[in-house]
């Protein structure tokens, strides 16, 4: 028997067993439509290559991360110094979640501003708000782990935000920490976030994102059919595939450059009795969000200026949820004032962003 | 020639010569698969990529945290036989882009010559 006919053999034992056949002829038959928005799809695949390095990186970092207080920073000294080519994996891990936020970001505001959310895509919409907040939630407790002075502070700060969130705040803030204040606990809570509970989140909530876009199909951008874009499409396997591999293979270097040229360094062990270091800062995807609590002033009118802050963001992501029931009909001049405010989102982030850089 | 064929055709028939070719294009793909997995794998031999493996003794470990903690740790390269390998992996990692973009877009241009004369499914011209 020769290795063909071994190859061939091997083929239709899995066949029988696992039907793959169903899902090829599945992807060839897929289409995806051409139209001058097909740029903004390949940002889903996107996040899936950045999310898989994050997921390798992160299962070699874990080899090597303690979340003890005292053995915390000094794992992670130790990644960067003495394990071979450590600093660069975790370079890449930190790089790669960056671009992952930033894409998650880029795909939710080309869906918000082409109105793909509408009928009957409207919790493929909200799914997709589910992955913006897990990814930011990857950020948020990945930025802890190190234990450094910085991570220390900006957990702090971070964590005490919800404490202004009437009735259900101080509760909140409690479970983020494991106690009242940021402590041994919050490292290893943070810890089995990130690499356990996050994860099993997001697995589940792609999944669900990935089977409504197959159940309903790639949307059209509204007005494409009397445009007649509607009848350009492209067969899903081999053409799109290629050419999203071309993108994957420029970001994947683009972040491995960056990872390389800019590796993230590391201060020293967090001192949990030391005052917070001046001009603490998150990372570049809170910016916008920090400087909007810093603006308020101390007291609006008989109310704490943190509560009203605090509720005016949940108020703006509540509505950015239910984006899809409010902009319920393709009505032309709903769908302009919808995109004007995406495109004063976009503004406001931008100019808050530098203006903390600035600041 | 043989009877029954014109001048300037071929004595295979339609499916034959679809069958002939697609079976000549899997034998050069998977030659031309094979060779390129080598050369994409070939620069990891030189560079003995151990990560999962401790190159360091266990003394020397104790040692280096029985010192006392520096302020900032800054991310680098350990030596120069390290930069000169993550330069030289730097360069061949961009080469291989480009080579790759060039093959994939010789390969799209296929794939979408293919769908417009519609060769995998003629049913539907």
């Amino acid at each position: 028997m020769n290795i063909k006919q071994i190859s061939k053999r091997i083929k239709a034992w899995l066949e029988e067993r696992l039907g793959l056949s169903a899902v090829m002829d599945f992807l060839k038959q897929k289409k995806v439509p051409q139209n001058k928005h097909t740029i903004w799809t390949y940002t889903g695949s996107l996040m899936l290559l950045f999310f898989g390095i994050q997921v390798v990186t992160g299962i070699m970092l874990a080899f090597y991360y303690k979340p003890t207080l005292e053995e915390a920073n000094k794992s992670v000294g130790r990644i960067m110094t003495e394990v071979p080519l450590g600093w660069i994996i975790r370079s890449v891990h930190f790089w790669s979640s960056s671009f992952m936020i930033a894409v998650v970001f880029v795909h939710l505001l080309s869906i918000w501003i082409i109105k793909s959310y509408r009928k009957p895509r409207e919790l493929t919409w909200m799914s997709g708000v589910f992955l913006l907040l897990f990814t930011l939630a990857f950020g948020f407790t990945g930025y802890l782990l190190p234990w450094d002075d910085l991570s220390l502070a900006a957990t702090k700060v971070g964590t005490d935000i919800p404490r202004s969130i009437p009735l259900v705040g101080m509760w909140v803030t409690r479970f983020l920490r494991g106690g009242d204040d940021v402590s041994a606990d919050t490292l290893t809570r943070f810890f089995s976030f990130h690499i356990c509970i996050l994860p099993l989140c997001l697995l589940f909530v792609i999944g669900v994102h990935v089977y409504l876009i197959q159940k309903l199909g790639m949307s059209l951008p509204v007005g494409a059919e009397e445009g007649g874009e509607a009848k350009r499409e492209l067969p899903f396997w081999p053409n799109f595939v290629f050419r999203e591999m071309i993108v994957w293979l420029v970001l994947g270097g683009v972040l491995i450059s960056m990872a390389i040229f800019f590796p993230p360094s590391l201060e020293k062990s967090a001192d949990l009795m030391a005052p917070a270091p001046e001009g603490i800062k998150p990372e570049w995807y809170f910016l916008f969000l920090f400087q909007t609590l810093k603006i308020f002033p101390a007291k609006i009118l008989f109310v704490n200026g943190d509560t009203v802050a605090v509720l005016l963001i949940l108020l703006a992501a509540v509505l950015f949820f239910f984006l899809p029931l409010i902009d319920n009909k393709p009505a032309e001049p709903k769908g302009k004032i919808i995109t004007l405010a995406a495109f004063l989102f976009i503004a406001y982030a931008v100019a808050m962003t530098v203006w903390s850089l600035l600041g | 020639m043989m009877i029954g064929v014109k001048a300037g055709e071929s004595i295979f028939g339609e499916g034959t010569r679809r069958v002939l070719f697609l079976s000549r294009m899997k034998n050069n793909r998977k030659v031309k698969a094979l060779i390129f997995l080598m050369v994409l794998f070939l620069p990891f031999s030189f560079f003995s990529f151990s990560f999962a493996q401790q190159s360091f003794p266990a003394a020397k470990n104790q040692e280096a945290q029985a010192k006392a903690q520096p302020e900032k740790i800054v991310s680098g390269p350990q030596d120069i036989k390290e930069s000169t390998a993550i330069y030289v992996f730097l360069g061949w990692m961009w080469v291989s882009i480009a080579v790759l973009i060039y093959f994939l877009r010789l390969k799209i241009k296929e794939a979408d010559r293919l769908y417009v004369v519609k060769f995998f499914f003629p049913d539907k011209k």
